[in-house]
C-alpha cells in the first residue's frame, strides 16, 4: 500500500535540531536554506547557514491514499520522478529554476505554477509538516489526511513564509492522479480577448488545466480522460471557428507540452531580459489587458487565465504597485539587478497587519533568529 | 453533564449591570439580551448536552457597533464567543458564563455576486446554501456543502473550516475563499487575503480558517464560486462486507478518479435512512458506497464506465446508476438524512468526527465493533470516504446516568484510534469543548503551546472564545496525556492558568 524510500543516514533530523538549539542558547541568527534555488526571491540572509539539502528521502507515500511524506531536502526533480512512477502529481506544479531544487524551498517559497487558478495553489496541497521552531522545539502540524482541524493550520501558515517562522523538516502533500490525456492549444487572439474568452471555454464545461497569454497567441491547455479531452478540442475548436476566432493568421494548433515548463521555469524567449521582473498577482480571470499601463519597451506576459502578469518594465516600484493595486492585486518583484536589492520585494503591508504579521513571527520565534528580514526587514 | 471547562484566569472588570449600559448606548434595546429567559435560546449549539447561560448576547447589525461593542470588551476584560447559525457539532459557540454571546445572525446580506471573477461578497451570517442558490442562475455555486448547509453561516464555515460531501474534488472552506474582514479583539479592522490569488506577507487566511473564533471575528467573506458542472452523475453500489466497500474507496482513488463526492453507509445507516426517506437503499447490503463524477458529458460517460469496472472487479454485489436527476436527489436526500434518520431509531446519539488514512478503514471499523459491543452502545456509521472522515454515531439515552458519559468514554477511544492510526480526531466539526482532552493525546505539549502563543498573537488577554479548540497545559497534565519531551515543559518561566 504505501512506498517508503526511508534511509536513515539522510534523516538529518537530530543534528539540525541541535543546530536550532545552540542558536537559541546562543541568540544566534541563522540563514536556513535548501539549496539555494529560490535564494533570489528574498533579500539576503545574514546569519550561521543552516541547510536542510542533505535531510533527504521519501518517507511514506501512500498512491492510493494521494498523500507523500517526506523530508525537505529532497529534490523537487526526485519527488516528480517518484509520483510520476505510480501516474500522480504535484498539482499546483511548482517551478524550481533550479536541477537542484528542494521540495523544503519550494514549500518555504510557496510558489505555484500554470495549474494554480485550476486546481490551487502550494499551501491548498499542504497537509502537514514537521518543524522547529525558534526555540528549538521540534513540532508537527496537520498531517496525512485530507480533511483536519485539530489546533490552528499552522502547515499552511508556514508554506511561503521562506523559513522564517520555522526550519521544515518535512512535509505532507495531498496529490492527484496526472490526467490520462493532455492537449495544449493555441490560438490568436488580442490580449483584451484572452480572459473572457478562456472563461467562457471553462464555463462551457472544458476541462482546463492552464491559460495563458503571449504576443497575440492564447495558450490553452486541456486535461483529463482520452474521450474528455478529444470531445473538448473538438468543441473548442468549432466554437472558435464560428467566432471567427482564430483569426485569419492560423487556426486552432496543437503545440507542445514543454511550453508550459519552459513559461514555468522562464525559459521562454519573453523571459530573456534585463528589465526588472514583476510578477503581477490579480483577482480571478482579470480581463484588463494593462495596455494602458505599459511604455516603450515593457512587456507582459498573462498567466493563470488573466489573474497572474509576468511584467518587465522599468517604471518604478511605486507605479507597478500602484497599478496592480487599481486591479484589485499586488506586485512582487520578481527578479531585480543588485541595484535594486534595497527595494522590499513584495507590497507594503498596511500598519495593522504589519503588527499582526510581527506577533506571529514573535510567537513562532521570539529572538527573531529564523531568515530574520527575508520578506519585510520588519519580520 | 461532564463538560470541564479550562478556566482562563479571566475577571470582569464591570458589573453586568454597567455592561448593560455601556452596550445600550451601542445598540438599540431588542438587540440587546439580558434576562435569562431570553438568554435560553443561546445557551447551546449543535452540541446539545453543552449547556451554559452567558451574560448577555448582542445581536450587532454593522461592522462598526461590533468594533465599539469590542473594544469595551477588550477594556473591562470580557470574553466573547461569535456565534453564526449556532450549528457546530463540538460545542464551539458554547457560551462562556462571565462572557458576551456577540451573533452575528443579523449580518445576513450578500454584499456584490461577481460575475466576471465569479466570487461573492458576503456577511457573515449568511447561510451556506443561501450562496449557491443566489448565484445559481449565472451558473455559478459554492462548492463547500456542510450537511447543515441549509442552515450553517458562512463566518462559521471559516471558523470551523467546513468540509461536506465534495471536498476531495473541490476542497474545503480554505480553498474556496479569497479574503476576510475581520477584527481584532481590540477592535481593529483588519483585511486577510485579498481578492488576488494570493497576498504578500505570511498566509494569515488559512490561519483563520479552523481557528473557532479564537483569533478574531469574522466580518464578512469573499468566496470563490465554481461553475456548475454540465453533467452529474451518482451511482451506487452495495457490499455485502463494509470492509470491501472500504477497499473499493481506494481501489476508485488508485484508478485514477476523482470523484465528486463518495460517502459510505454501514448496514444499520442504510436502513435507518431507508425507513426516513425510502431512497431506494438496498436494505439487506453490508454497506453501500455512493459516488457521484462530473464534468463534460464526455468526461462523466468515460468516468462511470471506469467507476463501475473498479467497482466491479472489487466485489460490488450491485450496482445502480440514477437515471435521471429526480433519482440522482433520491440517492443523496438518503445519505445527507442519515443523521435526523438515526435520531429516530434512539433518544440522543453523539457524532464523532475522526479522519484517517483511508486504508486504515477496516481496522478503525473493527476497533469500533469492539468498543460498541465493550460499552454495549450501538454504532451507526456514515463516512465521507472519499477523504478518510469518519461520522460515527453512538446512539445512547441521557435519562439513563450514566450513559453520556460512557458514550464520551467510548467517543474518546474512538479518536485515540484514530490518531493511533495515523489519523486525526476531527477532520471538520471542530475541537470545541468537545474534544479538547484529545487534543492532549494528538499534540505535544510544546505544540500546545505553541497553538496558545499564536493565540496570544492575535488575542493578548485570551478573550476570544477562551476554553475551546486549545487545551490549557494543565488539562492535559490532568487528563494524564500531557507529552512532555525530555521531562521538560516548554517555557517553565511561563506562568500556568
Amino acid at each position: 500500500m504505501s512506498l517508503s524510500t526511508e534511509n536513515k543516514d539522510q534523516d538529518q533530523t537530530e543534528q539540525l535540531l541541535a543546530q536550532v538549539q545552540a542558536a537559541y542558547q546562543n541568540r544566534q541568527p541563522l540563514a536556513i536554506q535548501g539549496n539555494g534555488s529560490k535564494l533570489f526571491l528574498i533579500r539576503p540572509l545574514s546569519g550561521q547557514p543552516l541547510s536542510t539539502a542533505a535531510h533527504q528521502g521519501v518517507i511514506n507515500y501512500m498512491p492510493s491514499e494521494l498523500t507523500i511524506t517526506l523530508r525537505s531536502g529532497t529534490l523537487l526533480s526526485e519527488l516528480k520522478q517518484v509520483l510520476a512512477e505510480k501516474g500522480q502529481m504535484l498539482p499546483f506544479e511548482p517551478p524550481a529554476f533550479s536541477d537542484n531544487a528542494t521540495i523544503g524551498g519550494t514549500i518555504a517559497a510557496g510558489l505555484s505554477g500554470p495549474s494554480r487558478p485550476f486546481f490551487g495553489s502550494a499551501r491548498d496541497f499542504v497537509l502537514g509538516c514537521k518543524m522547529i521552531n525558534g526555540r528549538g522545539e521540534l513540532m508537527q502540524f496537520g498531517g496525512e489526511v485530507m480533511k483536519n482541524v485539530a489546533g490552528y493550520d499552522l502547515s499552511r501558515l508556514i508554506t511561503g513564509s521562506y523559513g522564517s517562522l520555522g526550519v521544515i523538516l518535512e512535509i505532507s502533500l495531498k496529490l492527484l492522479p496526472l490526467a490520462p490525456k493532455q492537449k495544449s492549444l493555441s490560438f490568436s487572439i488580442h490580449a483584451d480577448q484572452f480572459a473572457r474568452q478562456v472563461r467562457d471555454l471553462y464555463m462551457d464545461g472544458h476541462p482546463i488545466s492552464a491559460a495563458c497569454y503571449l504576443d497575440g497567441q492564447a495558450y490553452i491547455r486541456i486535461a483529463g480522460s482520452q474521450e474528455g479531452v478529444d470531445s473538448s478540442f473538438q468543441d473548442i475548436s468549432e466554437k472558435l471557428t464560428q467566432q471567427q476566432l482564430p483569426s485569419k493568421e492560423g487556426s486552432l494548433q496543437e503545440v507542445n507540452h514543454t511550453f508550459w515548463s519552459e513559461l514555468n521555469e522562464h525559459k521562454l524567449s519573453f523571459f530573456d531580459h534585463s528589465q526588472p521582473l514583476w510578477r503581477i498577482s490579480l483577482p480571478p480571470w482579470n480581463m484588463d489587458s494593462f495596455e494602458q499601463y505599459m511604455v516603450s519597451d515593457d512587456r507582459q506576459l498573462i498567466d493563470w487565465g488573466g489573474a497572474q502578469r509576468w511584467f518587465y518594465s522599468n517604471q518604478s516600484e511605486d507605479k507597478v504597485r500602484h497599478y496592480a493595486k487599481l486591479q484589485g492585486g499586488h506586485a512582487q518583484l520578481f527578479c531585480a539587478s543588485d541595484e535594486l536589492i534595497s527595494i522590499s520585494r513584495h507590497q507594503p503591508l498596511t500598519t495593522q497587519m504589519m503588527k499582526i504579521q510581527q506577533q506571529i513571527k514573535t510567537a513562532m520565534d521570539p529572538h527573531k533568529l529564523l531568515n530574520q528580514g527575508c520578506i519585510y526587514s520588519e519580520l | 453533564m461532564t463538560l470541564k471547562i479550562d478556566d482562563w484566569g479571566i475577571e470582569n472588570q464591570i458589573s453586568k449591570h454597567d455592561l448593560v449600559q455601556l452596550f445600550s448606548k451601542i445598540i438599540p434595546e431588542n438587540s440587546l439580551l439580558f434576562e435569562s429567559e431570553d438568554l435560553k435560546p443561546f445557551e447551546c449549539d449543535g452540541l446539545s448536552a453543552y449547556r451554559q447561560l452567558p451574560l448577555m448576547v448582542i445581536l450587532p447589525e454593522t461592522i462598526d457597533q461590533i468594533q465599539q461593542i469590542l473594544r469595551i470588551c477588550y477594556q473591562y476584560q470580557i470574553a466573547v464567543v461569535t456565534r453564526g447559525a449556532g450549528t457546530s457539532l463540538s460545542g464551539g459557540a458554547l457560551p462562556h458564563e462571565k462572557g458576551i454571546v456577540l451573533s452575528l445572525a443579523k449580518l445576513n446580506k450578500i454584499i456584490e455576486i461577481d460575475r466576471d471573477s465569479f466570487t461573492a461578497r458576503v456577511q457573515p451570517g449568511v447561510r451556506n446554501l443561501a450562496i449557491s442558490e443566489a448565484v445559481s442562475a449565472y451558473d455559478l455555486y459554492y462548492a463547500p456543502d456542510p450537511s447543515s448547509q441549509i442552515a450553517c453561516s458562512i463566518g462559521g464555515n471559516v471558523a470551523e473550516n467546513a468540509g461536506g460531501v465534495h471536498c476531495l474534488k473541490y476542497g474545503l472552506t480554505v480553498h474556496n475563499v479569497l479574503q476576510l474582514k475581520i477584527i481584532t479583539m481590540e477592535g481593529e479592522l483588519i483585511e486577510i487575503g485579498s481578492e488576488a490569488l494570493d497576498s504578500p506577507g505570511y498566509d494569515l487566511l488559512a490561519l483563520m480558517h479552523g481557528s473557532e473564533g479564537m483569533l478574531g471575528v469574522v466580518v464578512e467573506v469573499l468566496v470563490k464560486l465554481l461553475v456548475k458542472p454540465k453533467v452529474i452523475k451518482v451511482l451506487m453500489a452495495s457490499f455485502d462486507q463494509v470492509t470491501t466497500a472500504g477497499e473499493a474507496v481506494s481501489k476508485i482513488i488508485s484508478s485514477g478518479i476523482i470523484p465528486a463526492g463518495l460517502e459510505l453507509m454501514d448496514k444499520s445507516a442504510i436502513k435507518a435512512a431507508e425507513d426516513f426517506i425510502h431512497a431506494g437503499y438496498p436494505v439487506d447490503a453490508a454497506a453501500i458506497l455512493l459516488c457521484e463524477v462530473d464534468g463534460s458529458h464526455a468526461e462523466v460517460d468515460a468516468q462511470i464506465k471506469q467507476v463501475q469496472t473498479v467497482l466491479n472487479e472489487g466485489g460490488a454485489t450491485d450496482i445502480q446508476i440514477a437515471e435521471d436527476e429526480a433519482q440522482r436527489k433520491t440517492f443523496w436526500a438518503g445519505r445527507k438524512a442519515a443523521f435526523p434518520a438515526v435520531g429516530r431509531l434512539s433518544p440522543d446519539y453523539y457524532c464523532m468526527d475522526g479522519t484517517i488514512p483511508r486504508f486504515q478503514l477496516g481496522k478503525i471499523l473493527r476497533r469500533i465493533q469492539e468498543l460498541s459491543e465493550q460499552y454495549g452502545l450501538a454504532v451507526v456509521n456514515v463516512f465521507h470516504a472519499g477523504d478518510g472522515n469518519l461520522h460515527p454515531l453512538i446512539l445512547y439515552d441521557a435519562n439513563i446516568p450514566g450513559q453520556l458519559d460512557q458514550t464520551e468514554k467510548m467517543g474518546g477511544e474512538i479518536l485515540s484510534t484514530c490518531v493511533e492510526l495515523g489519523g486525526t480526531i476531527t477532520g471538520e466539526h471542530g475541537v470545541g469543548v468537545e474534544k479538547l482532552d484529545q487534543m492532549c493525546v494528538q499534540f505535544s505539549a510544546a505544540e500546545l503551546q505553541q497553538f496558545l502563543d499564536i493565540k496570544k498573537a492575535f488575542d493578548v488577554k485570551n478573550l476570544l472564545n477562551p476554553g475551546k479548540g486549545i487545551p490549557l497545559l494543565h488539562r492535559c497534565a490532568e487528563f494524564g496525556a500531557l507529552h512532555v519531551h525530555h521531562g521538560n515543559l516548554p517555557h517553565p518561566e511561563l506562568e500556568r492558568f
